[in-house]
C-alpha cells in the first residue's frame, strides 16, 4: 500500500495506491491513528489507484470509519474501481459510508 | 604553393607577417610548422616526401605536426590535435611543440614517447584539456607508431590488390587522449613499402561528416587514401582539392592532412622498441557501450578511454540518433553513458522512449550531468537511470558503475528467468499439498497456488481469506467475537502470535490440496479445528457492516472463486475455479 495524507483546512485527503491487505494492517492503522488525531472534520479516502483490498483491508476502512464517527469526522470513500468497487458494492458499504464515483 | 594554412577563412602564404596582431599570430603560428627547405632535405635523406595540408579554424590553431631527427636510419613524425579552438589551441600547440623539442625518451619507440608526454602534459594542461596524437617512426618497410584517440593511419601500397591496384591498409587509432586518466600506449606496426604513401590526419577531417558528406570520416579518408595511391595525386593539398574543395568551407574545427610518400632507393631501418608494453585493461571485453552527448569534444573523450578500458563502443550526437542506433543494431547494447542536457530531445526524454524499446527496456543508463543539485540526482533516477554522474566525468568510476549496473541487470534477469521456469513449472502442476501454520505460511501459499489461476490476485485473495480462517479460527480456536474484541481494542495480532507459539507444529497445521482439471482447478482447505456454522458467512450480513472483520468467505466465494463448498462442520472447505478447456494456465 501506498499512501499519501493531503491536509486542506478541516478535510484531509487520502490517497491509497496499490493494495490494501492484510500486510497493510499496521501501517494503515497508523494512518488511522494521524487521521483521527489530526482532528480533520472530513476525510476523503482516494482510492482510485487502489488495485485491489482484502477483506482485512475492508475492516481497517471500517475501523477507520468507526473511529471517525465517534468524533463526529465524516469518510468519504471516492472512485474505487475494478474489482475494489465490486467488492465494496458487494459488501454493501455504501451503506456505512457514501462512495462517491466522479 | 601547396600548403593550405588559412586565416579568417583566406588562404595566406607560409612565409611573410604583415601587420595586425591577427596576422602576428598567424605568423608565429606558422612558423610551427616545417618549412620547404627541410621538407626537401627530408626526402633527399631518407627517401620520404611529406606534404601538408593545415587549415587552422582561425587565424591560429591547436593541429600541429612535425618532425624529430633520431638518426639516419629511421625519421620520426607525429600528428597532433591540442584541445581548446583559437589562441588556447595555440598555445597548447606551442606547448606540445616545446616539449617534443625536448623529451627525454627513447624517441625510436613510439609507445614510451606517448607515455612520457602523457605524464608530463598530466599535470600541465587545465582540467577538461587534453591532447590527441600520433607519433611513429619510418623505418625500413614499415611505420612504427602509437595512437593517443587520434584517427588511424592509412597506408595505401602498390599492387597490393589482384587487379595489381592498390591496396590500403588501415591502422589503429585507440587510445585515451594524451593527458587523460592512467594511460599506457601500445607500439603498433603499420607495412609501409617502397612507393607506399601513408596518410595521417587530425579530427578536423574525420568529423565532418555532420556537413552530410561521406567523403570526410572514416570513408572519406579512404577515398583520400585512394586518390592518394601509387600513380595518384602527390601533395596533401592537391588531394583535399580534388576531393571536396567545396567542403573545406565547411569545416569548423581546425584541420590538418599528413601525406608521406616513399620514394625508391633509401633504406630506413628503425630498431625494434625497447620494451615491450602492458596490454590494456581487458575486463570489459565485448560490452558494447553507447555514448550519447551533444559535445564532440565529451564524447570523444569518454568513447576513446571506455575503448582504452576493453569496451566496444558507439556513438550518438544527439537523443533521435542514439534512439535509431538502439533501434537499428544487431545486438543489443549492454550500457549506456546518456548526457542529460542535449538540444532537441534531452537525457531525460531520451531515457524515457529507451525504456520503451523491447529489446532495451532494462538496459542499464547512466546520466551524465553538470547539475549534481539533489533535485536533479532525484529527477534522473526517477526517470530510470541506473545512476547519475556529474561532470567533469572521472572514467574509470563511470566503468565501475556501468559494470555494476550491468551486473545488476544480468542478476535481474537469472531471477526473472527463473521466476518464468517456475511459471511454467506451475503450469505442468496437476496434483499438490501444502501444510501451513503461520500467517507469513498462508501469504506465500496462497500467492504461490493464486499463480495457477486465471487472476491470480483474485485467486491468491481468496485463497487467503480461506487459509487465514482456516488458522485463526481452525487451528487456533479464535472465535468471531473474540477476534472482534481484540481487533476494536487492539492485541490481535499478539493473540495469533501468542496461541501459535503455544501450539506444536505436529497437533497444528492445517492442509491446503490442489488439483488441476481440464477445465477446473480445486482447492481443498482443511483445518483441524471443531468448525464453524459457515452458512451464516457465505454472503455480506448487514447486520455486520460495522465490524472490522467477517467478510472474508463472502469476498472469497463472490469475488475469487467459481464455486465455494464447506464440508461437514466447516473444518473443510472445496474451492473451485472453472477454468477453460486446454488451457494450460487455467485461463
Amino acid at each position: 500500500m501506498d499512501c499519501k495524507i493531503e491536509r486542506n483546512g478541516e478535510r484531509t485527503a487520502v490517497f491509497l495506491a496499490g493494495q490494501l491487505v492484510e500486510g497493510d494492517r499496521r501501517s494503515f492503522e497508523t494512518v488511522i491513528d494521524t487521521l483521527v488525531e489530526a482532528g480533520a472534520r472530513e476525510i476523503e479516502i482516494d482510492l482510485s489507484r487502489l488495485t485491489y483490498m482484502d477483506s482485512i483491508g475492508l475492516g481497517l476502512l471500517v475501523t477507520l470509519h468507526g473511529r471517525a464517527r465517534h468524533l463526529g469526522t465524516s469518510v468519504v470513500l471516492k472512485q474505487p474501481n475494478g474489482n475494489v468497487r465490486e467488492f465494496l458494492e458487494s459488501a454493501a458499504i455504501d451503506r456505512l459510508m457514501p462512495i462517491v464515483h466522479v | 604553393m601547396s600548403r593550405g594554412l588559412r586565416s579568417g577563412g583566406h588562404r595566406l602564404p607560409v612565409a611573410g607577417a604583415t601587420a595586425g596582431r591577427e596576422d602576428f599570430a598567424a605568423a608565429l603560428f606558422r612558423h610551427l610548422f616545417v618549412d620547404d627547405a627541410r621538407l626537401d632535405a627530408v626526402a633527399a635523406r631518407f627517401g620520404v616526401r611529406l606534404s601538408d595540408w593545415v587549415l587552422p579554424a582561425g587565424p591560429v590553431g591547436g593541429d600541429l605536426w612535425g618532425l624529430i631527427d633520431i638518426g639516419d636510419d629511421a625519421l620520426a613524425l607525429y600528428v597532433l590535435d591540442c584541445a581548446g579552438s583559437g589562441v588556447e589551441g595555440a598555445f597548447n600547440a606551442f606547448r606540445m611543440n616545446g616539449l617534443m623539442a625536448a623529451l627525454d625518451a627513447d624517441l625510436r619507440d613510439p609507445g614510451v614517447v606517448l607515455t612520457t608526454l602523457h605524464r608530463h602534459l598530466r599535470p600541465l594542461l587545465p582540467i577538461g584539456q587534453f591532447v590527441t596524437m600520433l607519433y611513429g617512426v619510418i623505418g625500413d618497410g614499415t611505420f612504427v607508431y602509437a595512437s593517443a584517440a587520434a584517427p588511424p593511419p592509412i597506408v595505401v601500397v602498390a599492387g597490393g590488390a589482384p587487379d595489381g591496384g592498390a591496396r590500403t591498409l588501415v591502422g589503429d587509432g585507440t587510445g585515451l587522449p594524451l593527458g587523460v586518466g592512467d594511460a599506457l600506449y601500445q607500439t603498433r606496426t603499420l607495412a609501409f613499402p617502397e612507393a607506399a604513401t601513408l596518410l595521417l590526419c587530425t579530427d578536423g577531417l574525420t568529423n565532418a561528416p555532420r556537413t552530410g558528406d561521406r567523403r570526410f570520416g572514416q570513408d572519406g579518408m579512404l577515398e583520400l587514401a585512394t586518390i592518394a595511391g601509387p600513380s595518384g595525386t602527390t601533395t596533401a593539398a592537391g588531394i583535399i582539392e580534388q576531393v571536396a574543395p567545396a567542403l573545406v568551407e565547411a569545416i569548423t574545427d581546425d584541420a590538418l592532412l599528413l601525406l608521406c610518400r616513399r620514394q625508391g632507393g633509401r633504406r630506413l631501418a628503425p630498431r625494434s622498441p625497447a620494451r615491450p608494453l602492458p596490454p590494456v585493461a581487458e575486463t570489459a571485453l565485448r560490452r558494447t557501450v553507447l555514448v550519447v552527448d551533444d559535445e564532440p569534444m565529451v564524447r570523444k573523450i569518454i568513447v576513446q578511454s571506455l575503448r582504452h578500458l576493453g569496451y566496444a563502443t558507439a556513438e550518438a550526437g544527439d537523443g533521435l540518433a542514439a534512439l535509431a542506433l538502439l533501434q537499428e543494431a544487431e545486438e543489443p547494447f549492454d550500457g549506456i553513458l546518456l548526457d542529460k542536457a542535449m538540444p532537441g530531445l534531452n537525457g531525460l526524454e531520451v531515457l524515457r522512449r529507451v525504456r520503451t524499446l523491447p529489446r532495451h527496456a532494462d538496459t542499464p543508463m547512466v546520466m551524465l550531468t553538470g547539475d549534481g543539485t539533489p533535485a536533479a540526482r532525484e529527477e534522473g533516477l526517477n526517470a530510470g537511470a541506473w545512476y547519475y554522474l556529474t561532470k567533469p566525468l572521472h572514467i574509470p568510476v563511470a566503468a565501475i558503475l556501468l559494470e555494476a549496473a550491468i551486473a545488476d541487470r544480468n542478476r535481474y534477469r537469472v531471477l526473472r528467468q527463473e521466476n518464468d521456469d517456475r511459471a511454467l513449472a506451475l503450469t505442468r502442476l496437476s496434483i499438490a499439498e501444502f501444510r501451513f501454520r503461520t500467517v507469513e505460511d498462508v501469504r506465500a501459499v496462497a500467492s504461490l497456488l493464486g499463480s495457477l489461476c486465471p487472476d491470480p490476485c483474485q485467486a491468491g485473495g481468496g485463497l487467503s481469506e480461506l487459509m487465514m480462517n482456516a488458522v485463526e479460527h481452525g487451528n487456533l480456536g479464535i472465535s468471531y467475537a473474540e477476534k472482534t474484541r481484540l481487533m476494536l481494542a487492539g492485541g490481535f495480532e499478539a493473540e495469533v502470535a501468542r496461541r501459535l507459539a503455544a501450539a506444536t507444529e505436529a497437533d497444528r497445521h492445517a492442509t491446503v490440496e490442489a488439483y488441476r482439471f481440464p477445465d477446473k482447478l480445486d482447492f481443498v482447505i482443511r483445518d483441524l479445528g471443531s468448525g464453524f456454522d459457515w452458512r451464516r458467512y457465505l454472503d455480506f450480513d448487514p447486520a455486520r457492516l460495522t465490524d472490522p472483520h467477517g467478510r472474508g468467505i463472502a469476498m472469497a466465494r463472490r469475488c475469487a472463486f467459481s464455486e465455494l463448498h464447506y464440508r461437514g462442520t466447516g473444518s473443510e472447505v472445496l474451492a473451485r475455479i472453472r477454468t477453460v478447456e486446454g488451457d494450460p494456465t487455467g485461463c
